[in-house]
């Protein structure tokens, strides 16, 4: 059976909201949780993050009138929830002088077992914040600059700046490293 | 995501399908949809207008059981005298006031009445009319006095 497209989901949702959120939870819950995940970096703040984009989404998805593509919508809910855990996990880090920044690299036992993904996944983490979201919607999801900016709120020729210095730094980063 | 490219993060084997479950449980079970808001916002009303209603009923009920405030009750005499009581009681009752203000009726017409008679009168006659509205009059007996010069 063809999997329905976002603009049927949506119809659907308004008939029958448990199966068509169910649907969709399917469809999105991993490149949600990555979303997050190249934000946040640790695990626990993505998947809270994750959940709560989607609490998000059950509570307003009615009220999405179509203005924007689907996937803009979502990843701009998870986009500034991650950005909200951002905020918290900021906040903890000053609060705790032992932060402990070893979970953070603990997490490389994650990581693919190939050195090329642990390499980039560290570069990632490197890069500042903005960057990191560019080129993983741009190198990851594939993204237009266009749907990149309603989603992050900001210029396309900015975006496209940011891009280029995470290509840039990533590639510096791969070949020193 | 792309195909081709490989996820540099890597998460639990189950971890998805749990995610799923507790996102469900948040939502589709948890149902904190609009019509549920509608219901909570009808309770929320319906609530108000009981408390409302309890509130201005047990308003009245105090008001009725409430002790009679410290009033200036004035009770005239006549034209020139008046008699100012600041509070007969503090927990007189309205029949009791009723009662006293009938009292205080009653002597202003019969103090009507003396006026209204001629002060020329005789001692018997004065005996006689305050008999005959009620006063008490004692005869002063002579040798109670004793000694006592006035």
């Amino acid at each position: 059976m063809k999997p329905l497209s976002d603009k049927e989901l949506i119809v659907a949702f308004r008939n029958q909201p448990e199966v068509a959120f169910s649907a969709i939870l399917k469809k999105y819950k991993e490149p949600v949780y990555f979303q997050c995940r190249r934000i946040l970096v640790l695990h626990e703040d993505a998947d809270d993050a994750t959940q709560n984009t989607f609490v998000k989404v059950w509570r307003n998805l009615e009220n999405f009138k179509g203005d924007s593509k689907f996937t803009t919508w979502l990843y701009r809910i998870a986009y500034n929830e991650s950005l909200t855990q951002l905020k918290k996990q900021k906040k903890t880090q000053l609060e705790s002088d032992d932060f402990d920044k070893s979970k953070m690299h603990n997490d490389s036992s994650n990581l693919d077992a190939e050195t090329i993904n642990a390499l980039l996944a560290e570069a990632l983490e490197s890069l500042p914040e903005k960057q990191r979201m560019v080129f993983h919607y741009r190198y990851f999801e594939d993204l237009a600059f266009k749907q990149i900016a309603e989603i992050m709120e900001t210029s396309e020729g900015g975006l496209k700046a940011n891009y280029h210095h995470a290509v840039k730094k990533i590639k510096e980063k791969l070949q020193i490293d | 995501m792309k195909p081709g490219y490989k996820e540099p993060y890597k998460v639990g084997e189950k971890y998805f399908d749990n995610l799923e479950e507790i996102i469900i449980a948040k939502t589709i079970k948890n149902k904190p949809k609009s019509n549920n808001r509608v219901m909570w916002f009808s309770l929320a009303a319906a609530a108000s207008v009981i408390m409302c209603i309890w509130f201005a009923v047990s308003l009245n009920k105090s008001e009725d059981n409430k002790p009679m405030e410290q009033t200036t009750v004035i009770v005239k005499i006549d034209d020139k005298s008046t008699i100012e009581s600041s509070v007969l009681v503090e927990s007189i009752s309205s029949d009791d006031l009723t009662e006293v203000l009938a009292e205080a009726e009653t002597i202003k017409v019969e103090e009507a009445v003396l006026i209204e008679k001629p002060v020329d009168i005789t001692d018997q006659e004065m005996e006689l009319l305050m008999e005959e509205v009620g006063l008490v009059y004692m005869d002063l007996d002579e040798d109670l006095l004793g000694e006592i010069e006035i």
